[in-house]
């Protein structure tokens, strides 16, 4: 306690109390159920795009992709090509556009209104959905703490705990407060903090390594560097992949047959179909601003994502060339935080002015924060809205469902923060794990709900069901790795994948798909906009 | 169609010293495109420290998905 940076802890503070000044105003606009689940469909156009952004920003966009940029470098590429910015652009024109004329005719205000609809299945796909969206959001959350704890001790000197529960604080007051009204207006605020301390924080860290022609030159040269300066072999940290697109098949992480089940299915899909995504598409005022938002969300996603990894891999050169040590960190607890997921705040250390390092925490907590309120607004709302009033007690009063969504949000974020005090893994393969269950879970229920004509509750029941327990059969016999050695390497979302695609199409095929009306009020099939049916 | 798209691009961003993309054109046989692009002395044919074909791998899916969301925007329409 006696190194605590008393000049980054009034940024630190400065920042919690313009989060709570805004998530208070937040809370004294929100009256309804439908103010604190969607914001009543009330969000403005930058409100909106920001809260894209920022609800898959998360601390693991932050630390764990500068970590997998100095692991792997470009060799898992993919993820910033097909990775969040992708899967919120493209869930706007995909889901949200059909979505928007739907939330108007049906108040539509969360994906299981969606399915209760789709699939006349009030209740047991409801409840289903329902409980699927609060564990993998509950995995989802635990994630997030870690890249708290990392900087908060970095850059503060505080410990863990200590940061990561004053964030919690915050973040689970102005939520259980306000809402989805607190979530979108700080996550405002949390996206350009974020964004703003990327774009800075890049170049900056690129001149530090001399500049844009030494760091080209040294990224090839890291295998040798690596040898001679660290004593280690080439190939040590995939080191020999650094500059190439993907490895052989056979190879974990870097692998084109792990990239394509990684960064080809599990984030990009799983992103795209995530429900504190796709809930996002039901809290936007205007239909037009699926126009221009997509573009602007991945012209503002791709370079912050790409700027993080740039941040890792000019790490990993650093540390080559013996310019950096980095330090895998021990927080109490005996949580121990991946070397690798320490690129981003040493290297930050290392090279950056004082006056800009110490805005690294505000970034981190922005990062995390706009990505943990959205998770336990979802949660939230899938007990309190889609099990409680709309399965178990319909006779719930608005003023009650807003007090149980008060207390789960208490419950879940305290719980998640509590588990989190635990070891974890790297970063990312936690939350690529929940992503996992996303994906296996709630894209055919979605994506085919919207574009195929046959896909019925049977076939949305048993997929969903199917891709939950055989997704957490995989990781716990497998663990995130299949290997077959010598001939291939795979995530281990693949199972979960082929099974709950297999049980879709062969129910969809078996079974009677719903009416005609009501494919047709649900504006369902092989076209975009409504009222232009496909072509056969 | 892409590759018009991506070769008139290209240029804008290598006025960063350190993006070897004349190079680049000349290895992909556009050498006059080389001539008109804007480019320090170079002692390396990466960019970013990518080789060439990862340098595509990143650049052409962005492109496209850049060119989708602009065709999205310019054709879009009001729900009915």
């Amino acid at each position: 306690m006696a190194n605590i940076d008393l000049v980054g802890l009034g940024v630190f503070a400065a920042y919690i109390v313009a989060i709570a000044v805004i998530g208070y105003f937040g809370a004294r606009r929100t009256k309804t159920t439908a103010d604190f689940v969607a914001a009543s469909g009330q969000l403005g156009f930058w409100t909106y795009v920001l809260l894209m952004v920022g609800a898959v920003t998360s601390g693991m966009t932050i630390i764990g992709v500068a970590g997998l940029g100095f692991q792997s470098g470009w060799a898992n590429l993919w993820e910033r090509v097909i990775g969040p910015p992708f899967a919120v652009s493209f869930c706007t024109v995909l889901v949200g556009y059909k979505m928007w004329t739907l939330r108007n005719k049906y108040r539509i205000w969360t994906m299981q209104d969606y399915f209760a609809t789709r699939y006349e299945d009030p209740r047991t796909l409801r409840a289903l959905a329902g409980i699927v969206s609060v564990v993998t959001c509950f995995a989802y959350l635990i994630g997030q703490y870690t890249a708290v704890g990392v900087v908060t001790e970095v850059v503060l000197g505080i410990p863990y705990s200590v940061g990561s529960l004053i964030a919690l604080v915050i973040v689970v007051g102005y939520v259980m407060g306000g809402g989805m009204f607190s979530t979108a207006w700080t996550t405002f605020l949390q996206s350009l903090i974020m964004i703003v301390g990327v774009f800075i924080t890049a170049p900056l860290i690129i001149n530090w390594m001399g500049g844009w022609i030494a760091f080209n030159e040294l990224v090839s040269q890291v295998p040798v560097l690596q040898q001679i300066v660290r004593g280690q072999a080439p190939g040590y940290l995939f080191g020999t992949f650094l500059d190439q697109p993907f490895g052989p098949a056979g190879m974990p992480l870097v692998g084109w047959a792990y990239n394509l089940t990684l960064f080809g299915i599990t984030v990009p899909l799983g992103l795209l179909v995530a429900p504190h995504v796709v809930n996002n598409v039901l809290c936007f005022k205007e239909s037009k601003y699926t126009r221009w938002g997509p573009l602007i969300m991945y012209v503002l996603g791709v370079p912050l994502i790409l700027g993080t990894s740039l941040i890792g891999l000019a790490a990993r050169v650093a540390w080559a060339q013996g310019q950096l040590n980095i330090a895998s960190l021990t927080l109490e607890g005996g949580v121990t935080v991946a070397w690798n997921d320490m690129a981003y705040p040493t290297i930050a250390k290392a090279a950056l002015p004082y006056g800009i390092f110490i805005l690294l925490l505000p970034s981190v907590l922005a990062a995390v924060m706009s990505t943990t309120d959205r998770l336990l607004v979802t949660a939230a709302s899938n007990v309190s809205y889609d099990l409680v009033k709309n399965v178990l007690r319909p006779n719930t009063s608005e003023k009650a469902t807003v007090w149980i969504n008060r207390l789960v949000v208490l419950i879940l974020g305290v719980s998640s923060w509590y588990i989190s005090l635990t070891p974890q893994p790297m970063l990312a393969w936690f939350i690529w794990a929940a992503l996992s269950l996303m994906v296996n879970c709630f894209f055919w229920p979605i994506i085919g709900g919207l574009y195929w004509k046959r896909m019925n509750k049977h076939a949305a029941r048993w997929g969903m069901l199917t891709g939950f327990v055989v997704t957490l059969i995989s990781f716990a016999i497998w663990g995130k790795n299949i290997i077959i050695p010598g001939v291939v390497a795979l995530y281990a979302v693949v199972p979960g994948f082929i099974a709950s695609t297999a049980v879709t199409l062969a129910l969809a095929f078996l079974t009677k798909p719903h009416s005609e009306a009501l494919l047709r009020e649900t504006l369902t099939g092989l076209f975009i906009k409504s009222g232009t049916p496909a072509k056969h | 169609m892409m590759a018009f798209i991506f070769f008139n691009l290209a240029p804008l961003p290598v006025t960063v010293e350190g993006l070897s993309i004349s190079r680049f054109l000349v290895f992909f046989g556009m050498p006059s495109l080389a001539a008109l692009s804007i480019t320090p002395s170079l002692s390396s044919e990466r960019i970013l420290g990518m080789q060439p074909l990862t340098f595509f791998c990143l650049a052409i899916p962005i492109v496209v998905q850049v060119a989708v969301l602009l065709i999205w925007a310019i054709k879009w329409r009001a729900p009915d």
